[in-house]
């Protein structure tokens, strides 16, 4: 599983490089403006195009198909997907701490954010993995889209009509939604790994 | 023919069908230190056939052993070297990129092999593999096949679109792979003449079925091609007449055994054949 | 040991191989007891096939010209003269047999052919 690993960080060296410089582009010209929360959140979300990129990439050079014919198991070959881009988003998550540290941003701020850029990492991963095993990066990226208007498009539909009811949203009760959810997340993730196991055994080349 | 335990690889009645081809009872055998060359045109059947040996697609039926035994392990794979017609590695990779993650997938990876191929095939370390010729990328896959101890190499169109320096360079290297007498080689091609000089077994494949599994030798120097006006070719009658071909100005029968089809017919031109002219009379109706 | 290989001759390879064996064998190029090469490294030696190197050791060990040791390999066959002599009186046999198919063609007579055969001969 660890030669899988490498094969997905040897293949993105470049793209990581091209992304690495665009974030901090992102990052500098953003915090200048003094809205450094609003470069990380957006920065995070473009994190998201890392794995989406990695199959894009197998797909292309057909190395999905030359994985399983390696001594590796399928299983394997999905496990090792999943710890690459987890591992991608831990590592984006830390400098964005380290970037919204520096740049002075509340420490409460800065729990909401990674809070909130974890919580999207972990939904569009979970989802959009299984999808890509099945449908091809092709179609998974329209869905992806889609994907992430349902969530944010009911949330913001929420708050105008609790806005327009003249009411505020109850402060105290966001630990628990964002605990609520990664518990859901927790379990969605689960729930995606198993699905993608079974979709790449049953999948033929 | 052969005894069992001799067999590296043994295809029993394998069937598989999609809903434009299929696969039907394809059939055949190959023993330990030897080079069988599948043979057919393109969408016959031969890249079906190694996907199934290599357990990519499922099997309606059939039966598969490599090693000696059904099914296909990770142990299995260990030994077992592969080359894709396509180089499968990201291309934006590098070769030595390439030998560190194999050194990480194979228990039996061998750096200093896989550095001797890279030398031998001046292929450079650095350099991204996009920008290699076909012919480097061939070479890189060979290495990667080869550099693990692989006994089974299945190989699919490795010599297509190659320049006939790096294909006799190829071909001395299968010859050298198999000089343990243990292990062996499956290689597709339409370019049979690369067949003809280092197989030693042909298996003829055509619309999902092989045609023919024998002993090159035998197919090569027991088969001919009678060759006369039409009256002549149709009036034989003979069981060693395989098939007739009407040309324009004269007629072709493929003759199974061209030593005695002669004494039978004595003043019938037969012809030596190529596994090519086999190809086309076997393939065309 | 010269093997010159032709893909044009018409001529089975492994019936090349045997032919250019027997004849080194047989002028005492290859002498009694010296070891051939295995017929995988022959064969990757000539760029040929292993069944073809088989076939021409094969023929060759009927032949009775060399011997294969188990294990250890292929050797040059004790001198059987008889053998030899029955080997060349086939090639001689072979050559007539042209000469008489030309004199046919060319209603040469069998006196005739007789003559110049005495004189060739005793020449």
């Amino acid at each position: 599983m660890k030669g899988l690993i490498l094969n997905d960080l040897f293949s993105t060296k470049k793209m990581l490089r091209t992304l690495v410089f665009i974030i901090l582009v992102f990052d500098v010209v953003w915090g200048s403006m003094g809205q450094p929360e609003a470069a990380s959140v957006i920065t995070s979300v473009m994190c998201i195009s890392y794995f989406l990129n990695l199959f894009s990439y197998d797909e292309f050079y057909r190395w999905d198909k030359y994985a399983v014919i390696l001594p590796v198991s399928r299983r394997q070959i999905v496990l090792a997907r999943y710890a690459v881009t987890g591992l991608f988003s831990l590592v984006s998550l830390l400098v964005s701490a380290i970037y919204l540290l520096v740049m002075r941003v509340p420490l409460g701020d800065i729990a909401g954010i990674l809070g909130a850029a974890l919580l999207v990492h972990l939904y569009a991963a979970g989802i959009e993995i299984p999808m890509c095993y099945k449908f091809g990066t092709q179609k998974s990226r329209l869905l992806l889209m889609l994907m992430m208007f349902i969530p944010f498009g009911l949330f913001g539909g929420f708050a105008m009509l609790f806005q327009q009811a003249g009411l505020s949203l109850p402060t105290d009760i966001i630990p628990f939604v964002i605990i609520g959810a990664a518990v859901i997340l927790g379990l969605g993730m689960w729930l995606s790994i198993h699905l993608s196991v079974r979709i790449v055994s049953r999948k033929e080349y | 023919m052969f005894m069992e335990e001799n067999m590296i690889l043994q295809v029993e009645n394998i069937c598989k069908h999609y809903q434009q081809f299929a696969l039907n009872n394809v059939s055949f055998a190959l023993p330990k230190g030897a080079i069988m060359g599948l043979i057919g045109e393109n969408g016959a059947g031969k890249s079906t056939t190694m996907k199934a040996l290599l357990g990519m697609i499922s099997l309606d039926s059939g039966k598969i052993s490599i090693f000696g035994h059904e099914g296909i392990t990770a142990q299995d794979r260990e030994a077992i070297g592969v080359v894709f017609d396509e180089l499968a590695f990201n291309q934006t990779m590098n070769v030595s990129d390439i030998g560190k993650v194999m050194k990480n997938v194979y228990r039996n990876w061998e750096p200093e092999q896989y550095q001797q191929y890279l030398e031998k095939f001046k292929l450079p370390q650095k350099k991204q593999i996009k920008d290699f010729s076909r012919g480097m990328k061939m070479k890189l896959s060979l290495a990667v096949a080869m550099s693990h101890h692989a006994k089974l190499l299945i190989l699919d169109e490795p010599t297509s679109g190659l320049d006939p320096v790096v294909r006799a360079e190829i071909l001395d290297l299968f010859l050298e792979f198999i000089a343990d007498g243990e292990s062996s080689i499956l290689v597709s091609s339409h370019i049979t003449s690369d067949l003809e000089r280092v197989a030693d077994y042909i298996t003829f494949v055509h619309q999902g079925k092989v045609l023919m599994s024998k002993n090159k030798d035998d197919i090569l120097y027991s088969y001919g091609i009678a060759k006369a006006d039409r009256e002549t070719i149709h009036s034989l009658n003979s069981s060693l007449v395989m098939k007739i071909k009407d040309g324009k100005y004269d007629s072709e029968a493929l003759i199974r055994d061209k030593e005695s089809f002669s004494k039978q017919y004595p003043n019938v031109l037969v012809d030596a054949i190529s596994l090519d002219d086999l190809m086309v009379m076997l393939c065309t109706d | 040991m010269n093997l010159i290989i032709s893909n044009s001759s018409g001529k089975p390879i492994y019936e090349q191989i045997t032919v250019q064996i027997k004849n080194s064998i047989l002028s005492g190029e290859l002498q009694e007891g010296e070891m051939l090469p295995s017929m995988r490294a022959l064969a990757r030696d000539l760029h040929i096939s292993v069944i073809t190197t088989k076939r021409a050791y094969e023929d060759l060990e009927r032949d009775g010209f060399v011997v294969t040791v188990a294990g250890k390999g292929c050797f040059v066959a004790p001198r059987n003269l008889e053998l030899m002599r029955e080997e060349q009186r086939k090639k001689v046999e072979e050559m007539l047999e042209k000469a008489v198919e030309q004199a046919k063609a060319a209603s040469i007579t069998l006196e005739e052919l007789r003559e110049m055969l005495v004189l060739l001969y005793e020449d």
